[in-house]
């Protein structure tokens, strides 16, 4: 395929000129309460052309049937004569990159049997199901993507590379009388079968979530020390600190460019944020980026002051800067956009029981199942919580939502422990309307001095 | 292919049916009158879905060959769930307009062109106007077991503006878009054109926020947000799931006697029309809510087995995965008064333009907290100015049975038709 793929585009006029090709396997089985709700499988073919010419900006051609290659290059480099943006187009250098990338995967998910797939989502189904009599909804669902995708450019490069991806996620509901709670638990793997299996305990925890919740008190509003914990952690970087530091989010967001302009404060003296798609085995990394750049570690922010951006080819060429590697694209469907890979909070130290031991009055504040913001105020909603008293955890409260402007967020940050994990959560990344996109994030405890709480109580 | 694919699956399977999908579609984004990008897209999928051993599998693809769906259609059935499917047999279909052959035949230059056109209308000294023109044809073909082979043309012209505008003392951020199957008329591009510049000359001075309980007038853009739990209460399935928060209440008068909605696949020319469902089920007019009394949930062939009800034919296939319900064109019935009308009648309060949607309470049990995105306070019953860092917050199925006032000026915002929408009882918050 590589050889077909740089014969056709020795043919493309343009000055510069890039194929990615992908055919992927796809299935899905979910369950919803005591129903399977399907259990399909799909295969999707295609590939996107991009064609740029000096003093002009992207043309682009995707399709499914990939007949006639030489005519997509055709009509990618027309349409980039007639884009004539403010800034034109240029891209930073790249060294020509060969490369076959195709992991072990000796429990790959296309030799597994369709029922025997169905057959377990079923169990961990049951799992939720009987846990307690009050679950009285459930939600449990598979996927797995196996995606063969080709890359070349007009340079030379020419990559082939085998990307797995599977995902589990588990929703379970509990009611008594009128009240109702629900909780979400979801992982997600570059890997194969195996990755999945003997995960019992991740749809109990769903389970044992929903119920305990049922007899959770609603946080009272107001500003308390927060602990967050590692997962909620993540997510604020990835949703602050990261998406700040894209570069493309910059060039259209003015508040993103000044919030992340190198040299500015953003966060105390103990966070370091950084994004790093190099990590061996997670889900965010990549051998090379949809633009053929090696992903790699990128710092964002280092003690509290601006350092990094993310970029790809055009956007590193616009800031005079190197490309990072961030040029993802969700799949052949659409363009690459700078995007997060694995984005972290840099260890610190101490344990969780130090973080907690001076606080009187506080709120542990875990998971996050939503975010949102608007121009620099953010809002994060935990998926669970509880009261800190007198230095030890208290009683567990529901309805935590973090709120604030960015930078008093991160400012207050006053500890970072020293128990940093990654985690792999089933969803991904949203963005310009490409999602989900497989990342992950890693942090260890961090606590604010002091943040406002938004509740359901007054 | 479909025919094809149904006889291959008639000496393997009980029944089967297919959908197969074409889109080419063309897009360009202007930047001040500069072309920032331009895209072409094709794409062609197929659908399977088969009855065997009396379970339902589906398989699609996007590729070239596929008769490979059939076998993977049959295994997806072999880890199937039983459910008793009736699928439907030849009927003729309503008459509904869907493709423009004009706009089907739109050329990169006629957008740019339409692109430059409308930026030229709205630049100033102050503003950076955004204009994002795309063009779709495409084909729907759908067939099964029983002899059903049918299908249409479609057509699909979107206009996205976005004007970011510095009237100094900040930056505001108003969108407007229109969607329809055919290129925009003269008339409707004016009224388009006058609707962006009269928010944008509200938004350029800055007024106090309104006092907590103050009365709260939705512009349509608002009003689809608030009625997405709705929306989300009248699919069937969660009728059959036992979430919807209107499961009991068929029948009953839940919300305003004046709020009226229907579904309209049959509306011509709208993003959401078509003469056929995914299913094949011949299109024809829902009323969901009648003056303010819940009458029908919509279901596709699938769900509809599951909960004993015939299809009201909304089943909606994409390539990968199994149909379901989903809306076509929702139609919130207009009043009489006009907008002006509405802003003196609620003399002192919050004008909504856009609100941010997403996880800001449950969906489920309709609460809600949105912050407002743009918003202008009312005083004296005329708009004086912007209104920034206030959140509207309460309960949407509370707030809807107590509508003061439903206006006349609807508009089409993607496949939905929204009225301005008068509401008491929301609670208006500093962010």
């Amino acid at each position: 395929v590589l050889e077909r793929l740089l014969d056709a585009i020795q043919s493309s006029r343009a000055d510069y000129a890039d194929i990615r090709l992908e055919r992927s396997f796809i299935t899905s089985v979910a369950w919803r309460g005591r129903r399977l709700e399907g259990a399909s499988t799909g295969t999707d073919v295609g590939g996107t052309v991009r064609c740029l010419n000096a003093g002009h900006g992207w043309g682009v051609a995707s399709f499914n049937r990939l007949d006639d290659l030489e005519a997509r290059l055709a009509r990618a480099h027309e349409l980039s004569l007639v884009v004539r943006p403010a800034h034109p187009v240029e891209l930073a250098r790249a060294p020509v990159r060969e490369g076959h990338v195709r992991p072990a995967l000796g429990d790959d998910p296309r030799d597994i049997p369709l029922l025997e797939k169905r057959r377990y989502l079923e169990h961990l189904n049951a799992e939720m199901l009987r846990f307690d009599r009050r679950i009285v909804d459930t939600q449990a669902a598979y996927r797995d993507e196996v995606t063969e995708c080709w890359f070349v450019n007009s340079d030379g490069t020419a990559l082939h590379e085998l990307r797995p991806d599977v995902t589990l996620s588990a929703l379970a509901v509990a009611r008594d009388g009128g009240v109702l709670e629900r909780a979400v638990e979801s992982l997600g793997a570059r890997g194969g079968w195996t990755r999945v299996r003997d995960q019992d305990e991740l749809f109990r925890t769903a389970a044992r979530r929903a119920v305990s919740l049922l007899d959770a008190a609603p946080v009272r509003s107001g500003s308390y020390p927060v602990v967050l914990d590692p997962r909620l952690a993540g997510v604020v970087a990835h949703e602050t600190v990261g998406h700040l530091c894209e570069a493309d989010t910059q060039l259209e967001d003015s508040v993103a460019a000044e919030l992340a302009s190198p040299g500015r404060h953003l966060g105390g003296e103990l966070l370091t944020i950084g994004d790093d798609g190099s990590v061996v085995g997670l889900r965010g990394t990549l051998p090379f980026d949809d633009e053929g750049t090696p992903p790699s570690n990128t710092l964002l922010v280092q003690h509290g002051v601006v350092v990094g951006r993310l970029h790809s080819r055009e956007t590193a060429a616009r800031f005079g800067e190197r490309p990072t590697g961030n040029a993802r694209a969700l799949s052949f469907r659409h363009v690459p956009l700078v995007r997060l890979t694995n984005t972290y909070i840099a260890n610190g130290n101490g344990t969780f029981a130090d973080l907690i031991r001076d606080v009187k009055l506080g709120v542990y504040a875990c998971d996050a199942v939503g975010s949102r913001h608007h121009g620099d105020s953010y809002s994060f909603t935990a998926g669970h919580g509880y009261m800190i008293r007198d230095g030890a955890l208290a009683e567990p409260v529901k309805g935590v939502v973090l709120v604030g402007f960015v930078t008093e967020m991160l400012g207050a940050v006053d500890r970072v422990a020293g128990d940093f994990r990654w985690h792999e959560s089933g969803g991904g990344c949203g963005k310009g309307g490409q999602s989900p996109l497989p990342v992950a994030e890693g942090a260890p405890h961090i606590r604010l001095r002091s943040a406002e709480i938004r509740g359901q109580a007054p | 292919v479909i025919p094809r694919l149904l006889d291959a699956a008639r000496a393997r399977v009980q029944m089967a049916d297919a959908v197969a999908k074409t889109d080419e579609t063309l897009s360009v984004r202007l930047r001040d009158g500069e072309v920032a990008a331009a895209h072409a897209t094709e794409q062609a999928g197929h659908s399977l879905r088969v009855v065997a051993d009396g379970r339902i599998g589906v398989a699609g693809t996007t590729g070239v060959d596929p008769d490979v769906l059939l076998e993977a259609a049959i295994s997806s059935a072999a880890a199937g769930e039983a459910a008793p499917l009736l699928l439907p047999s030849p009927s003729p279909l309503p008459r509904v307009h869907t493709h423009a052959p004009r706009a089907g035949s739109v050329t990169t230059v006629e957008l740019i062109q339409l692109g430059r056109l409308l930026t030229d209308r709205l630049r100033r000294g102050d503003r950076s106007v955004t204009v994002h023109l795309g063009r779709s044809v495409g084909s729907v073909q759908v067939g099964n077991t029983r002899g059903v082979d049918t299908g249409y043309q479609v057509t699909l012209v979107t206009l996205d503006i976005d004007v970011v505008s510095q009237p100094g003392d900040g930056s505001v951020q108003v969108v407007t878009q229109l969607a329809g199957a055919d290129l925009p008329d003269q008339a409707a591009i004016e009224m388009l054109l006058a609707d962006l510049e009269q928010r944008l000359a509200w938004a350029t001075t800055s007024a106090a926020a309104p006092a907590t309980s103050a009365p709260v007038l939705l512009l349509p853009e608002a009003v689809r947000t608030f009625l997405e739990p709705v929306q989300q209460a009248l699919v069937g399935k969660a009728h059959l799931l036992g979430t919807s928060p209107l499961a009991e209440t068929l029948g009953e008068q839940v919300l305003h006697p004046s709020l009226t909605l229907t579904d309209d696949p049959l509306q011509d020319g709208r993003a959401g029309s078509r003469p056929v469902d995914d299913d094949g089920v011949p299109s024809f007019r829902s009323t969901l809510i009648e003056a303010g009394v819940i009458r029908r949930c919509i279901y596709d062939l699938e769900t509809g087995a599951l909960a004993g009800r015939p299809s009201t034919g909304h089943g909606r296939r994409a390539t990968f995965g199994k149909a379901q319900p989903a809306f076509s064109n929702l139609v919130l019935h207009a009043g009489e008064p006009d907008l002006a009308a509405l802003i003196a009648a609620m003399g002192d309060g919050l004008l909504v333009d856009a609100v941010a949607g997403g996880t800001g309470g449950s969906s489920r049990s309709g609460t809600f907290t949105h912050p407002v995105v743009l918003g202008y306070r009312v005083q004296g019953g005329e708009v004086t100015g912007r209104v920034e860092g206030v959140v509207v917050a309460g309960n949407v199925f509370d707030v809807l049975g107590s509508i003061a006032g439903i206006g006349r000026d609807a508009r089409w915002i993607g496949s939905s038709f929204l009225p301005p929408l008068l509401l008491e009882g929301v609670t208006v918050a500093p962010r």
